[in-house]
């Protein structure tokens, strides 16, 4: 008996201890996430700052038109009296191209058009999975059967090669780049919200609102869309950073005729790249801008997976009272 | 064995996914019609392919050509192949995707698995951390851009790796794929020649296609690990890699065939890119040689031939989840 009160006197602050080292753990967890979406955050912000700049200062970079002039002049005529506009020789800290051009003010143009473009894509493309998926998960049936194909169909061709052929049809330009890529991103978005909603639609309170005669968009859009949001939120800007790769890699590769002298990363990459075939080997042009769209990638990566656990996070806290 | 794994379902499926697949093309040919350069590469193509008919016959036109091999020609401006038939650049260039496709594959699918089974713990161990690093770099450093890293260092450097403009013929026979004909006729210059152009591709194409890959099998890990089977197998004592072996490989493979046409859609992407930045003479570097010239019908046939090739892992990988996985087999 006198055994057993020593157990009990023993475990009782040992319980605690363990209790509140794993609360301890869990704070920590908490922090690193928050600590991941802020840095993220800071990152990301850091990138929309510099898009905003130039909107707001179109002439701050040193250009007296706007930037894709300047570069159409520039490599037009190929003539060191162009670089004159593109500002003074400050602009030059990252160095140049092989033809002269400053990579850091085209680089900071860039952002805008890459942003511009991304978020056009993501956004469109998004909300149109996003409804397509909540309905075929909630509903089952035939309609997922319909609507499943029809996206799979959509995946049926390499995501690339459908863009630059939609692209192709509509003329080739910025605008029509951006309602291709949509186009052929938002299945990406109907299957991934179609199998969260599926496995939601079992959970208790989708069957209590139900019986209580909410309708399928009260269901689908009040219950089941904030159960999934922690998901599709991560997933909303982890596709952010892999639309701005595409248009880097369009650009990369040339296959757009309509962004031959834009201000875009893609671009400036590219005219890195032709150094290195010409047997120049600059590095700078290829690297600087290179790891300039690593930067924002990872800026949005690390935002979207705080984003999820933080979100996560408060919804067990939640849970718990 | 439930409805003989659903061949029949599977096999109406993928046809009406072929015949999506014409139609999408299809639509692509008339579209092109009413653009300027369309006007002038379907006059060119003639009546062969019934573009003077009513929109129905054309259809069954560019059906019966579809399958008769008439797919027109590619531009003369194209590289080596200028001015030849779209189905010979085919079969000069996709035997050398699929080569690199079935060999990157060989050597990521294990890879993934190996990852993969670090995410059967609960507890977060530094093997995951670090499974969690290998994703993100996936994720964060476009395909491009590590291609176009290499290709500078391949350049400015005297490794022995040949520069990827440094390319093999097309003519070799009767693979078309340099590393084996080279072997069977027992020219080993060229062999070797074959596989160091081969090897940065390969070496591309098996980390972002495991990288991928990767992502959907651990999400297929993490979600059986609260099943309750697991609990029981454990608590009968089962020992952990009977476990992981027989439950949790399982449901990541699953998970990865219920995926396949996204997997493969990254995939195919991911060897668009490579082609193109490496210079590596296969289908994704004839649709890219086909946009910059200019060949609307190379461009749609190596799209349709992609098509095809997602078309069937995926009724492949339908049938291998349902004999692999009792679960799907059940949902089935």
């Amino acid at each position: 008996m006198d055994r057993n009160e020593g157990e009990e006197r023993l475990e009782a602050p040992t319980v605690t201890m363990v209790l509140k080292s794993r609360q301890a753990t869990k704070s920590v967890k908490v922090s690193l996430a928050n600590a991941s979406a802020i840095t993220g955050a800071v990152i990301t912000a850091f990138y929309l700052i510099i898009g905003l700049l130039d909107t707001v200062f179109p002439n701050y970079l040193g250009t007296s038109g706007s930037m894709s002039n300047a570069l159409t002049a520039f490599h037009g005529s190929l003539s060191s009296s162009i670089i004159a506009p593109l500002g003074g020789s400050g602009w030059y800290i990252l160095g140049g191209t092989l033809y002269g051009l400053p990579i850091l003010p085209v680089m900071l143009a860039a952002v805008k058009f890459d942003l511009a473009f991304s978020l056009f894509v993501v956004i469109v493309s998004s909300l149109i999975g996003l409804v397509i998926g909540l309905y075929a998960g909630f509903f089952g049936g035939i309609i997922d059967r319909i609507l499943t194909e029809i996206s799979n169909f959509f995946l049926q061709i390499p995501l690339i090669g459908l863009a630059i052929m939609i692209s192709y049809l509509l003329g080739f330009s910025f605008f029509d780049l951006a309602i291709a890529t949509s186009i052929a991103w938002w299945p990406i978005f109907a299957v991934f919200v179609r199998n969260k909603a599926r496995s939601v639609k079992m959970a208790t309170f989708v069957a209590s609102a139900m019986t209580s005669g909410d309708t399928a968009t009260e269901i689908t859009f009040r219950h089941i869309f904030p159960s999934i949001l922690p998901d599709f939120a991560s997933r909303v800007f982890i596709e952010l950073g892999i639309v701005v790769q595409l248009i880097a890699t369009v650009d990369f590769l040339n296959l757009d005729p309509a962004f031959k002298y834009m201000p875009e990363i893609g671009n400036m990459m590219s005219w890195g790249n032709t150094s290195v075939v010409l047997g120049t080997l600059i590095w700078w042009p290829l690297v600087i801008p290179g790891l300039f769209l690593v930067g924002f990638t990872l800026g949005v990566f690390l935002l979207g997976a705080g984003l999820k656990r933080s979100i996560r996070y408060k919804s067990w806290r939640y849970d718990q009272r | 064995m439930k409805g003989s794994l659903g061949i029949g379902k599977r096999v109406l499926s993928a046809f009406i996914e072929l015949v999506a697949l014409l139609v999408f093309l299809y639509a692509f040919l008339l579209a092109a019609e009413y653009t300027d350069k369309g006007a002038v590469l379907l006059q060119a193509a003639g009546t062969s392919m019934g573009i003077n008919q009513n929109s129905f016959t054309q259809f069954f036109y560019f059906v019966k050509d579809v399958f008769t091999g008439n797919w027109g020609n590619v531009s003369s401006t194209y590289s080596t192949l200028g001015g030849f038939s779209v189905v010979t650049v085919v079969g000069f260039s996709l035997p050398l995707t699929l080569f690199l496709l079935a060999i990157s594959s060989l050597i990521s699918v294990p890879i993934v698995v190996l990852i993969g089974i670090g995410y059967s713990r609960r507890v977060n161990t530094t093997t995951k951390a670090a499974s969690n690093l290998y994703i993100g770099l996936g994720i964060v450093f476009p395909l491009f851009l590590v291609g176009a890293f290499l290709r500078f260092f391949l350049y400015s450097s005297s490794l022995i790796i040949s520069a990827p403009t440094n390319n093999l013929p097309y003519w070799t026979f009767p693979t078309h794929i340099p590393v084996i004909d080279g072997l069977i006729h027992g020219n080993y210059a060229m062999a070797s020649a074959g596989i160091l152009v081969f090897i940065i591709p390969l070496l591309l194409m098996v980390f972002f296609s495991s990288t991928s890959m990767l992502q959907i099998y651990r999400s297929g890990i993490l979600k059986s690990l609260n099943k309750g089977y697991l609990g029981s197998a454990s608590s009968l004592g089962l020992p952990r890699w009977v476990v992981v072996r027989n439950y949790l490989m399982i449901k990541g493979s699953s998970e990865l065939f219920r995926y396949i046409p996204i997997v493969m859609t990254s995939i195919l992407t991911f060897d668009i890119v490579v082609e193109a930045v490496m210079t590596y003479r296969g289908l994704g570097w004839a649709f890219y040689e086909s946009i910059l010239t200019g060949s609307y019908f190379g461009a749609i046939f190596s799209l349709f031939v992609f098509g095809i090739v997602i078309i069937i892992t995926s009724f492949l990988s339908g049938i291998i989840r349902v004999l692999t996985d009792p679960e799907a087999a059940g949902g089935e």
